[in-house]
């Protein structure tokens, strides 16, 4: 199964000089537009996000390296490569863009953008000859015919089988990487990532910068096809192709928006012997396929199965990151509106203890382990970490920090697998490029495998290894739960936060979990805990610190804080139900 | 000052089309969430519907117009039976309905172009000329833009007045809750889309008699909407009308000072940095 | 589908020519157009009528029919492409004629001349098409310098305006064609503008082309519902000055889109229907009783590309000697409904005059 897809590539490669003139062009049409399909899904199949400009990069390659042709007479092949510049550093804007736009948003922009493209492209005539076009020559190499006894064409669509062959190795290395595996975490779920350190807006800006790179790529291989720059090279039409072929062909693996683009580019050409009707008959074939096959074409295909993991030969320890310091939280208040969820708030998480934060409904308590993660800022007051102040910092460098929470609504990747997971927890351990994702050379190896070593031994001690390689999905609830603290481990956390670990769990699960817990704080983990149940909480939590309505109403040892008045009150003083007191939860 | 006036009062006009089309569209994103690439073509519909009514059967321009929407409303139906309501549901629905809807827009054009080919096709609304001081526009203009206002009127009143119009809200601010609280929920999305097809349809009609009807009309108008929807923040009724009439507006007066393909590539650049500063356009909110 | 209709006809007509004991093989020719915009499928009209009188009259080569293969190239390079190769290397032609798009002519070139094939190109305007240095492209439709020489002649010399507005499409034919009027009439030039060609109201352009009070207005749009929206807004605001389209684009389109506010506008053109000639006569007729209107100048010219190089192949004798052909396109004066014509060494038509035209009751007609 591994083999088929570089053999089908080596066939084709054989295979082209052979093809008639006619089908070398449908073939070369049909590379190029997969190279395209297949960036517009690197944002579209990894972050979820819809642009509806991809012929903005696209065009950008095609005039750069024309122009360049034009207008320096440098080697047009030489060219090429060069006019992905432009391409990545428009995706890289676009990219620190797509941290404020989402959504439909996000696809107007990018809209706007390559209408823009094309208006310069039209009327900068000085530069571009706007409407009248720029006419390169064929960029024939005669010395390389000769030497291999090839035509144009031949050697044409061989260069763009080899580019595709190559774009979908960068691809699916780096999907497979820690960067891929950031995307899918910051397209499922955002808040996951960025609790266990993932930087958004790098990870968002690689992503664009590579579409936008390959799709540059792609429009500087189109121009010998046509021959002639024009501003139709950024029209929608060409945008449009490139979205609807990655989905068309499928999201969700690299072959599908290649399977996309080849049925755009063919398909249509084939119906010509339907010449007045073939674009309404690949419109209905468009709409039966989507109909029938809403995956996409590749679904069609027997997929390949996920890899299963082995145990990993050398097992490592679960250990937190040394952290000297303590937590300091120092007059901490944060309001909604006119809601004093946290007001002026402090205390301290000490080394290797378990903190627990307990108190009725609506007492501040997630608003606090937010704020303490800086998944929140403070209206006043500071989070120190020895001298570093955390309430300033955004919350995947808190996470850098060490300091890392859990959700109180479980918050894992559903369609990864348990291992998978684990994994995009390690994002941390081990700093990681993409030109290093891609080389794979040994040293990568090592660290990836330092990676998956520490996955294994998060599996373990949360006692998930049995599930693996099962989807996150088909957990049970309780499990779960416990792959959220995997998730969160696997970070080597110094401070532990968790929101409501025991929250749903049934006595049993509840009584693993605290054994599970005291015996991180016996491997050096500080914990702070937020949960409802109180015997649980009284049993496990070194110290407590009780909030009521955002204030603090008692600190100190379990015993201590039990027989403080003011929390009898607060949680048996107007009712015998405490769950039920202050409802107005923030 | 009185070539300003004349500006406004065109671009008042410019914009309510630009309105009218963009209200179908974001009406159908506010409460199917889902992007109809095929809302163009609606429009293009009802402007080719009303061509042909007044030209072939010799009707009155007025029952042309209804002709039109109760026609196009019927093809919005059959859309919606056919590419948008079994392929919404699904995962993923959202993204899959861009393709059916487009290749269901692609399948209108060229049945269209089959059937009727290429030439462009000139209608006359009302004539005659109406002037306001110095300000002079035509009466067709003039009814286009009162029964812009009276349909929007009407809408308003439909969401706030009628049964339909509170389950329609419902449905866009939470399927869910709506389901919860006893609404049929996909019968109100497929009367949504059929009422956003008769829209559109009606707008094509107001419309054809100022532009001239081709079968390609309705392409470059889609996005034109696209663009008007989504700066007055998707789903947003009356985002779509006031960001319409501002477009048309700022057009019009644009091009007393700036060439048309310069003062485009300014609007776009103004539209781009607009979205930066409100990144969920400029009338951020549900369908109210 | 049309190469199925033209088989049918082909094969009805040699059938019934019973001297002809067997069925010839068709001669071959490619045909590309945007076939589903208006202009392709005028143009594309021309040419079938073209294939359809050679072949009623015998055909050529010693009785051989001429068989059209029509593709679309949709405006779009890569489908012109498309065509073009699938033409010269499928289905063996050796002849690709037609086209409007000066981009799709671009793109198609190196792609004619890579097979070693010839290319008569009816409307391509741009003057660079016929500059590839291939020998065997030629080009029917006029330049717009060509253009300019003549109507910029008939301007100064005959309308003499004051000043002068020019409206233009955005694209290369309508940049050139302003360029071209900047220089003519340099300051008398008050007031210019360019409109997307996508553009469908204009209201506000007719309003700043009123306010600068030029009284010729000069205009630049291939699409009818474009010059038509243009003049019939200027109507709206009750502007009337002198109103002309640059040459090449006033036909029965026009009065037919913009109604009344067509009325007076003037040109100049290669062809009108009312040339007063057998070939004109018979073709005028013939179109009208096919089409249902009259033919304008699309029409001739996807006329001449069939009639031209079936024409030629016949007096060269040979199909596949397609430099043979090329020499005797150059070096023959044609006959054509527009009257006589021939090429220059580049592959360019010339023609002896162009018409003056403007729209009368409803009709273009010759304005002198």
């Amino acid at each position: 199964m591994k083999f088929v897809i570089p053999a089908v590539f080596v066939a084709a490669l054989v295979a082209a000089p052979f093809l008639p003139t006619y089908y070398q062009g449908l073939a070369i049409y049909a590379c190029i537009l997969a190279i395209f399909a297949t960036s517009a899904n690197i944002s579209l199949g990894q972050l979820g996000l819809i642009s509806f400009g991809h012929a903005a990069f696209f065009g950008l390659g095609a005039y750069a390296a024309g122009l360049l042709n034009f207008y320096t007479g440098m080697n047009y092949w030489l060219a090429v490569p060069l006019a992905i510049l432009p391409g990545v550093a428009l995706g890289a804007l676009v990219g620190l863009a797509s941290l404020r736009l989402s959504g439909a948003y996000f696809a107007i922009a990018t809209l706007v953008t390559s209408e823009i493209l094309r208006l310069v492209a039209l009327n900068w005539v000085s530069f571009t000859r706007g409407p009248m076009g720029v006419v390169v020559h064929r960029p024939r190499e005669k010395w390389l015919e000769a030497l291999t006894g090839r035509d144009f064409g031949d050697l044409y669509l061989m260069l763009c089988i080899l580019v595709l062959a190559l774009v979908l190795f960068v691809v699916s290395r780096v999907n497979r990487s820690l960067i891929g595996r950031a995307w899918v975490a910051l397209r499922d779920q955002p808040k996951l990532a960025e609790s266990v350190g993932i930087w958004p807006l790098r990870y968002k800006v690689i992503a664009i910068a590579m579409s936008g790179g390959i799709a540059a790529l792609a429009g500087g291989l189109f121009v010998p096809r046509v021959l002639v720059l024009s501003p139709d090279l950024f029209s929608g039409t060409l945008s449009a192709t490139a979205l609807l072929a990655a989905i068309l062909g499928g999201r969700g693996a690299v072959m599908g928006p290649v399977l996309g683009g080849i049925v755009f580019a063919v398909a249509p050409e084939l119906l010509r012997v339907v010449d007045e009707y073939r674009l309404a008959i690949f419109a209905l074939l468009l709409l039966v396929v989507v109909r029938v096959r809403p995956d996409g074409l590749i679904s069609l295909f027997p997929r390949r199965k996920t890899v299963h993991v082995r145990p990993p030969s050398a097992l490592v320890e679960i250990t937190p990151r040394q952290l000297p310091a303590t937590l300091s939280i120092e007059h901490l208040s944060r309001h909604f509106g006119g809601l004093k969820a946290v007001e002026d708030v402090s205390f301290e998480v000490r080394r290797g203890e378990i903190l627990g934060l307990i108190g009725p409904n609506g007492a501040g308590k997630t608003t606090c382990l937010s704020l303490i993660s800086a998944f929140l800022s403070p209206n006043s007051g500071v989070v120190r970490l020895g001298q570093l102040t955390l309430s300033t910092l955004s919350s995947h460098q808190a996470a850098q920090q060490g300091v890392v929470r859990t959700f109180q609504h479980t918050t894992v990747c559903m369609d990864l697998s348990v291992y998978e997971n684990v994994l995009i927890g390690t994002h941390l351990l081990l700093p990681e490029t993409t030109a290093a994702a891609v080389l794979r050379l040994p040293a990568y190896q090592q660290r990836e495998c330092k990676r998956q070593a520490l996955a294994w031994a998060a599996i373990c001690f949360v006692g998930l290894e049995e599930r693996a390689n099962e989807l996150a999905g088909s957990l049970a609830y309780g499990e779960q739960r416990m792959l959220s603290i995997a998730v969160a481990l696997a970070t080597r956390p110094g401070f532990l936060l968790l929101d409501e670990p025991a929250a749903g769990l049934n006595h049993t699960e509840a009584l693993v979990l605290a054994r599970l817990l005291t015996g991180l704080r016996e491997k050096g983990f500080t914990i702070a805990i937020v949960d409802h149940n109180l015997r649980m909480m009284m049993k496990l939590c070194d110290r407590i610190v009780v909030l009521h309505h955002g204030r603090m109403l008692a600190e100190g040892d379990p015993v201590t804080v039990r027989n403080t008045p003011a929390v009898i009150e607060a949680y048996l003083g107007t009712s015998d139900e405490p769950e039920k007191q202050g409802a107005t939860d923030a | 000052m009185e070539l300003l006036l004349q500006q406004i009062a065109n671009g008042l006009s410019l914009g309510m089309a630009y309105a009218l089309v963009a209200l179908g569209l974001t009406l159908v994103f506010g409460v199917l969430h889902v992007v109809n690439f095929a809302h163009g073509e609606f429009y293009m519909l009802g402007a080719l519907v009303t061509v042909l009514v007044v030209k072939s059967l010799g009707l009155p321009y007025i029952v042309a117009l209804l002709i039109a929407i109760v026609l196009v409303s019927a093809v919005a139906w059959v859309m919606d039976i056919v590419a948008v309501s079994p392929v919404a549901r699904k995962p993923g629905g959202d993204q899959i309905v861009l393709v059916s809807t487009y290749a269901a827009g692609l399948i209108i054009v060229e049945t269209v172009l089959a059937a009727i080919g290429p030439t462009p096709i000139a209608v006359s609304g009302f004539s005659g000329i109406v002037h306001f001081g110095s300000v002079v526009l035509t009466m067709h203009r003039v009814f286009m833009f009162a029964a812009g206002i009276v349909m929007i009127c009407g809408l308003y009143m439909l969401f706030t007045r009628t049964n339909f119009g509170r389950s329609l809200r419902a449905v866009a601010q939470s399927d869910y809750a709506a389901k919860v609280v006893g609404i049929d929920v996909e019968r109100i999305k497929t009367l949504t889309f059929v009422l956003a097809g008769g829209i559109a349809g009606l707008a094509g009609g107001l419309i054809a008699p100022i532009i001239t009807f081709n079968a390609t009309m309705g392409l470059h108008a889609g996005i034109h909407a696209f663009v008007v929807v989504v700066i007055g923040s998707m789903g947003s009724i009356p985002g779509a009308v006031v960001c319409g009439l501002s477009l048309g507006m700022i057009e019009s007066v644009l091009s007393i000072f700036l060439g048309q393909h310069v003062a485009a590539t300014l609007i776009y650049s103004l539209l781009l940095v607009t979205l930066f500063v409100r990144p969920q356009g400029l009338f951020q909110g549900a369908l109210r | 589908m049309k190469t199925y209709k033209k088989l049918v006809a082909g094969a009805l007509l040699a059938s019934a020519l019973v001297s002809q004991a067997v069925a010839q093989e068709a001669v071959k020719l490619g045909v590309i157009f945007p076939t589903r915009t208006i202009i392709g499928e005028q143009a594309g009209h021309g040419a079938e009528l073209a294939a359809k009188q050679i072949n009623d009259a015998g055909g050529i080569l010693d009785g051989r029919m001429v068989e059209l293969i029509v593709y679309d190239s949709n405006f779009s390079a890569v489908d012109g492409v498309s065509a073009a190769q699938r033409l010269l290397t499928q289905d063996g032609v050796k002849y690709i004629l037609g086209e409007i798009s000066s981009t799709v002519a671009f793109a198609v070139i190196p792609v004619v001349e890579s097979e070693e094939a010839l290319a008569m190109l009816a409307m391509p305007k741009h003057p660079d098409v016929t500059n590839s240095g291939y020998e065997n492209v030629f080009r029917l439709n006029s330049t717009s310098q060509i253009d300019a020489a003549s109507f910029g002649k008939y301007l100064t010399e005959t309308v003499k305006p004051e000043k002068v507005a020019v409206l233009v499409q955005n694209d290369d034919i309508g940049l050139t064609s302003l360029e071209q009027m900047k220089q003519l009439f340099g300051e008398k030039v008050v007031f210019s503008d360019i409109f997307d060609v996508k553009q469908a109201d204009f209201s506000a352009l007719a309003t700043n082309v009123r306010a600068s009070g030029a009284d010729l207005v000069c205009v630049t749009a291939a699409n009818p519902e474009q010059s038509g929206g243009v003049f019939r807004s200027m109507a709206d605001v009750g502007y009337s000055p002198k109103r002309c389209l640059l040459p090449g684009y006033l036909n029965n389109d026009l009065p037919d889109v913009a109604g009344a506010a067509a009325e007076g506008v003037f040109s100049q053109d290669v062809y009108i229907d009312t040339i007063d000639s057998e070939l004109n006569n018979t073709f005028v007729k013939e179109y009208l009783a096919a089409q249902g209107k009259v033919p304008g100048k699309p029409e001739v010219l996807g006329f001449e590309t069939v009639w031209i190089v079936a024409k030629a192949i016949d007096a060269a004798g040979s199909y596949d000697d397609v430099s043979k052909v090329a020499k005797v396109i150059r070096d023959t004066q044609w006959e054509s409904p527009r009257g006589k014509l021939r090429f220059n060494e580049i592959g360019q038509a010339l023609t002896e005059k162009l018409y003056n035209t403007v729209v009368k009751d409803g009709r273009v007609v010759r304005a002198d």
